[in-house]
């Protein structure tokens, strides 16, 4: 090792200058459609999941019992899990409450949708109604694999640039919304 | 520092409020309750220990296919089940309606079962059909076929009594927001689907009859 940089060493972090995150580029308008995704990204999850708590549990669980992916004792528990869990996700991603950390929750949920729902095409099993609106509005396979991919993708905008318009987040950190 | 995880608690707990109380302003509330009907659509003891009630659509495949999971389980607990029958025909299906009518009339003339059978047997036959006068024509051939005099069960058809003994069935069906066929109720407990039943609704017959009485 040289003296050179040993001295360099010694001097410590207090020489060099703090080292900065890059600034984010993109367009101006980035910011605010990715709070726009995150807004409709909630408002989905807060509808499907009243939707979904509004019928019978064990209507939904039969629902899930069509996609032959999990085992009978699962149905049920799953069906009276996942309505306050889209619930809780919708009005977080709305209120902008931990938004990075709800919308990878959303992108995680959508994306296991999307695997349980390609997992039918691609077993041959018919699936009338996706069940992902409750009772409420009724899609296809496809379409659902179509809304969910879509929404996939604005959830992740909404992870990467969604902080505009994040009130609770803001009174968290500062104590005014 | 202290102060912002404690908003941060604060506000992850109110969410977490807000959405019970989300869920609990939509959420039915649907105490067990056990269906009856007229004696013609019940079968088996009427002081069995279990009683099964079941709302069906005849044009429903998947009420074809638990007709046999409702004789198995008929079979499995001898004299201790008693069934009962709802109409719960939905408006997507054409002659479900019908069908149902066809079944009253039959059931009033003491046929109900053989012609319930025959018309589930038949389904695939008529459901699919455009015209209403030849999906008729095949409904009343399964009565007929079930031992239904045709001119006794056409008058009968035509009485606005028995449509209205129906659609008695599905106001009943829409206040218990039974939405999906079969639906089963197990002195009275829900369960959706010939697999709940074979599964989750046998558990409970036994249940029941392990403890030797009623919870309904």
């Amino acid at each position: 090792m040289s003296a050179k940089r040993a001295d360099k060493r010694a001097d410590g972090p207090a020489q060099k200058p703090a080292a900065q995150p890059a600034p984010e580029q993109g367009p101006a308008w980035l910011p605010t459609a990715a709070a726009a995704a995150r807004l409709l990204v909630g408002a989905v999850f807060l509808a499907s999941g009243l939707e979904k708590a509004a019928m019978p549990p064990e209507e939904f669980a039969a629902i899930i019992q069509g996609y032959w992916l999990l085992p009978p004792s699962a149905h049920l528990p799953l069906a009276l899990a996942l309505p306050p869990i889209e619930v809780l996700t919708g009005l977080a991603l709305l209120a902008g409450y931990n938004y990075r950390g709800f919308s990878a929750a959303a992108g995680g949920l959508f994306l296991a949708f999307i695997v349980a729902l390609a997992s039918t095409l691609l077993r041959g099993i018919p699936l009338p109604d996706c069940g992902c609106f409750g009772r409420g509005v009724h899609l296809s396979v496809p379409q659902a694999l179509g809304l969910d991919s879509a929404l996939l993708c604005l959830s992740y905008l909404a992870y990467r640039k969604g902080a505009a318009l994040s009130w609770l987040d803001r009174w968290v950190e500062k104590g005014t919304p | 520092m202290g102060t912002r995880t404690s908003r941060r608690v604060l506000a992850g707990a109110g969410l977490a409020l807000c959405s019970l109380l989300l869920i609990g302003s939509v959420k039915a509330v649907v105490p067990p309750y056990a269906p009856e009907a007229p004696a013609y659509r019940t079968r088996g003891p009427a002081d069995a220990p279990v009683t099964l009630a079941e709302f069906t659509d005849f044009q429903c495949p998947g009420c074809r296919t638990a007709v046999a999971e409702v004789k198995a389980v008929e079979q499995m607990f001898p004299g201790k089940v008693r069934l009962v029958f709802k109409h719960r025909p939905f408006k997507a299906h054409s002659w479900a309606r019908e069908a149902a009518r066809v079944a009253e009339c039959a059931g009033k003339a003491g046929r109900f079962w053989p012609t319930h059978d025959l018309l589930y047997a038949r389904q695939e036959d008529w459901a699919e059909l455009r015209d209403a006068a030849e999906a008729r024509k095949l409904l009343v051939a399964a009565a007929r076929e079930a031992g239904c005099d045709e001119t006794a069960l056409s008058v009968c058809m035509d009485d606005p009594a028995s449509a209205a003994a129906v659609e008695s069935d599905i106001a009943e069906a829409d206040g218990r927001r039974i939405n999906a066929t079969p639906t089963f109720f197990v002195n009275g407990k829900r369960f959706v689907g010939q697999l709940q039943l074979k599964t989750h609704g046998v558990n409970r017959i036994e249940d029941l009859l392990r403890k030797g009485g009623r919870s309904r």
